[in-house]
């Protein structure tokens, strides 16, 4: 089978930014079977399916290499799997879907405006409450990497699934770690952006798995869809 | 084959002489202890499951944990201490997935002489790894002496545990050290609020954000650290102090001259911290004089990550690698919930290291 699989979200805002981003240099995909059907093609491309999925099945399944290509955000892929982005390679950001994933800390904690504050608070926090300090968290890998490279080791991560930025508030954990684009929702919950805690500036990639099947045909249709999308990657 | 199966049997019988209890604790155990013990760090290491009671289990990653808790289930049996041997499978999760290690090791737990318990762990590391010929070469390290020395310089006393835990992570420390010579970001001055103000101020922000206000960090915690960050900045952390630590941390060499030195460098300074230094080196002495090792290296800034190591700390290395580790972690079973320090000191031996470089 020598087709080129495009995952593409399958709804919300990104399905939408997405189709507007491919139609502006005139590659128009198409959703025949209305807005419940998760397959699809691209206009002029007979070589390449659509798939519509959710944004975090579509980092998954680059990273396993189930599909070729696809539009998701970076945090997606780095969120996955610990060295996810190794699997892939991150071709165009595409100007939508900004998010950054932040560290949060209660507005309240005056003295905490750095993540150095922060490692020093950790550091007091078993000895003082008799626990370790939480953090609660979806970006799991991401959480631990930046905390490991800040010098944090006394911490621990409260798994969560939404609504991440009540954590405080319920008592489940003392700081988080979230996705925010405006920061709106984290100041409603009485949080604060740390100065230093931006871990990761994320956008909506047209992402290319390393670990699929990739052979001269479907390269030459990636070569085609790269040039009009205005990236160019030579290996894969 | 053949080779391999008599040199564990031979491992096996090692515990046995050592009087040690050999001991097998289960494969599958509660993750929640080790991340309550040891953080996220080792917590990323773990094979982890969850099973249908939503408890998350992993399978064992070290032996040093279950054993503890095993020695204070039976307390009143083990009040004179005990020692236990183990031989077998862990399993971490590396960069390229999941590796089943096979580990050989001993804890002795308890006993009143620490120093003949630390003599049988090295003695313990050094015939197993003559069971595959080799004769190592040791790095020691010691947390006592840089505890001594850090409770005997000029600083002030909240920074004494931060600087603790940043000991073993050497940029980590790197950074601290530098941040406390220059406190860049806060600025001195007069703070515009008296104190209980200021717990009052952070009380009412906390209950509007529907925060508890004894649930996590306390507004008086919060206000104190605001105080001291600016106390900190009008006044820095004396340079000599900056300059002891640093330079007893860049400390590496031939152990016998680098603690002598120190014991020397630490009189002319004025600071106490002579007794860990003649402790270690009672030991050097032993190791090179009954157990002829030549290659001893002390190095001031090496200790494992874990806060709950106390004394003299090593590592075994043949050819370039890590053959053994362990030493001296007397804050380990009052983690785990013995109402005092007990004296505990162990060592755990890498098998498939050995068994690889031998096959070489």
């Amino acid at each position: 089978m020598n087709k080129l699989v495009l995952a593409v979200p399958s709804k919300g805002r990104l399905e939408e930014l997405t189709r507007e981003a491919f139609a502006k240099v005139g590659m128009k995909i198409m959703r025949p079977q209305g807005v419940r059907s998760y397959a699809g093609n691209l206009q002029g491309f007979d070589d390449v399916i659509v798939r519509f999925l959710p944004a975090g099945e579509i980092a998954r399944e680059l990273i396993h290499g189930t599909i070729d290509i696809g539009i998701t955000g970076e945090d997606l892929i780095h969120e996955s799997l610990e060295n996810g982005a190794a699997a892939v390679i991150f071709a165009q950001k595409l100007g939508f879907g900004n998010a950054d994933v932040v560290v949060g800390v209660p507005d309240a904690w005056i003295d905490v405006k750095h993540m150095r504050d922060l490692s020093d608070v950790a550091s007091d926090f078993r000895a003082k409450h008799g626990r370790w300090l939480r953090v609660a968290t979806k970006y799991i890998h991401l959480t631990r990497k930046f905390f490991a490279d800040n010098g944090i080791a006394e911490y621990r991560i409260v798994q969560s699934v939404g609504a991440t930025e009540a954590a405080p508030a319920t008592g489940a954990a003392d700081l988080i770690v979230d996705i925010t684009s405006t920061g709106a929702t984290l100041k409603a919950n009485g949080l604060r952006i740390l100065d230093d805690g931006v871990m990761l500036k994320s956008e909506a990639n047209l992402i290319i798995s390393r670990t699929a099947n990739w052979n001269d045909e479907k390269n030459q249709i990636l070569q085609k869809i790269l040039l009009k999308i205005g990236a160019e990657i030579k290996e894969i | 084959m053949l080779e391999q199966a008599k040199r564990r049997a031979d491992l096996g019988a090692l515990i046995v002489e050592k009087g040690a209890l050999l001991i097998n604790p289960p494969m599958l155990l509660a993750a929640n202890p080790f991340f309550d013990l040891a953080g996220e760090e080792l917590g990323r290491r773990l094979l982890l499951t969850t099973g249908n009671n939503d408890v998350e289990y992993c399978l064992r990653p070290e032996f040093t944990l279950p054993i503890a808790k095993e020695f204070l289930l039976a307390k009143e049996k083990n009040q004179h201490g005990a020692a236990f041997g183990y031989l077998g499978p862990i399993f971490r999760q590396r960069a390229e997935g999941p590796v089943e290690f096979t580990q050989l090791g001993l804890e002795i737990l308890g006993k009143a002489d620490a120093d003949a318990a630390l003599e049988k762990v090295f003695d313990f590391a050094i015939k197993a790894i003559e069971i595959y010929d080799f004769k190592p070469k040791i790095r020691l390290g010691s947390v006592a002496i840089f505890e001594a020395l850090l409770a005997n310089v000029d600083i002030p006393d909240v920074w004494r545990p931060r600087i603790r835990h940043r000991f073993g992570q050497p940029e980590a420390m790197a950074r601290l050290l530098e941040r406390l010579a220059d406190p860049h970001g806060t600025k001195a001055g007069a703070i515009p609020w008296k104190k209980d103000e200021l717990i009052l101020a952070i009380s009412d922000q906390m209950l509007a954000a529907s925060l508890s206000l004894t649930g996590s960090r306390s507004p008086e915690e919060i206000a104190n650290r605001y105080f001291e960050k600016q106390e900190l900045a009008a006044s820095n952390v004396p340079e000599k102090t900056l300059k002891t630590l640093k330079q007893y941390l860049a400390v590496k060499g031939d152990a016998l001259a680098m603690l002598n030195l120190v014991e020397k460098s630490a009189f002319d300074y004025g600071l106490d911290i002579s007794a860990p230094i003649k402790r270690l080196i009672t030991h050097v002495k032993l190791l090179q004089q009954k157990h002829n090792i030549k290659d001893i290296e002390f190095d001031a800034s090496f200790s494992p990550r874990l806060d709950y190591y106390t004394g003299i700390v090593f590592q075994m290395i043949i050819t370039g690698n890590v053959a053994a580790s362990g030493g001296e972690y007397d804050r380990l079973l009052q983690r785990l919930g013995s109402d005092k320090p007990l004296n505990a000191s162990g060592c755990s031996i890498w098998i498939d290291r050995l068994e690889e470089e031998k096959a070489k």
